[in-house]
């Protein structure tokens, strides 16, 4: 199998009908593992107390909401440089996948910000920014679902996905870049991570589990793309034997 | 625990969003199916007339 086989509706559809059950089922195993660890099996933090816990949940999200547009803004070129539909596709489907983990990283973080920093909000450069990422993906999404015109939906979405990608390294290095009450990065850093290994392992089946579901919803996803195909052209038949 | 009412809303609210996100994709994917089943048979019932 090449690369460019997976471009093919056909391929694709044999591969998804494997991966879909199976990226689910890792999810059910992962999420049970994480919350184990998250809820019962990691220490209170000596600040933060208990209120760490919501960490688990958050930082994952983020982690995600950023490679997910990171995947789409890929798919995007490839659709504009290389004409592969299959690949504007894909990024069609991650899209609103994406949304809802950049909305779970801003609620949680909003919930833990209250306790921690007095505050629901604060116009920081990391969570502006991040709510710009949210905004960026109602938009990706409302252009494709408002144009009557798909292919030419497609094309105008997969320009706006590109240039969206500007504002991923603006938000990882905004901690470094402005003075901001967010913390700085303390997994994803060049000189490794700087939390102790009983908080990092629940973090990581957490984010392990994040990344299953992602594969699974992609997978089911593209799964329906291609029934709708199908479904399309057997309505473009009838409607010429008609 | 500590902070027990943000920790549960934190955590029931990423796991409602992401339980709707699951349940709406599988809900399309089965209303796209039925509708490809229904295609499936008009066209046949057509090839046979």
């Amino acid at each position: 199998m090449n690369f460019y086989s997976l471009a093919q509706p056909k391929k694709l559809e044999q591969i998804l009908q494997k991966t879909t059950p199976l990226a689910y089922g890792a999810t059910l195993v992962l999420f049970a593992i994480g919350l184990y660890y998250a809820l019962f099996a990691s220490p209170v933090d000596y600040q933060q107390g208990d209120s760490v816990r919501i960490m688990y949940v958050h930082v994952p999200a983020s982690w995600f909401a950023l490679m997910i547009y990171g995947f789409m803004g890929v798919c995007s070129a490839l659709f504009l440089v290389f004409r592969i539909p299959m690949a504007a596709y894909m990024a069609q489907a991650a899209a609103p996948i994406g949304a809802v983990y950049t909305f779970i990283s801003l609620a949680t973080g909003s919930i833990w910000g209250k306790p921690m920093w007095g505050t629901w909000w604060v116009w920081d450069a990391r969570l502006t920014s991040m709510l710009v990422l949210f905004l960026m993906y109602l938009g990706y999404i409302l252009l494709i679902e408002s144009t009557e015109d798909k292919e030419k939906a497609l094309r105008i979405s997969s320009i706006l996905a590109v240039i969206g990608l500007i504002n991923l390294p603006i938000i990882k290095f905004s901690v470094e870049w402005w003075h901001t009450l967010h913390q700085p990065a303390s997994v994803i850093r060049l000189n490794g991570p700087s939390i102790h290994g009983s908080m990092l392992t629940p973090l990581l089946w957490m984010a392990s589990a994040y990344l299953a579901l992602f594969v699974a919803l992609l997978s089911h996803r593209l799964q329906t793309m291609l029934l709708g195909f199908k479904a399309r052209n057997l309505q473009a038949k009838l409607a010429w034997q008609e | 625990m500590s902070h027990i009412n943000f920790i549960a809303t934190a955590y029931i609210l990423a796991f409602v969003s992401l339980s709707a996100l699951t349940l709406r994709t599988w809900l399309r994917y089965r209303l796209q199916m039925r509708e490809l089943k229904l295609m499936e048979a008009l066209v046949n019932k057509s090839d046979e007339a």
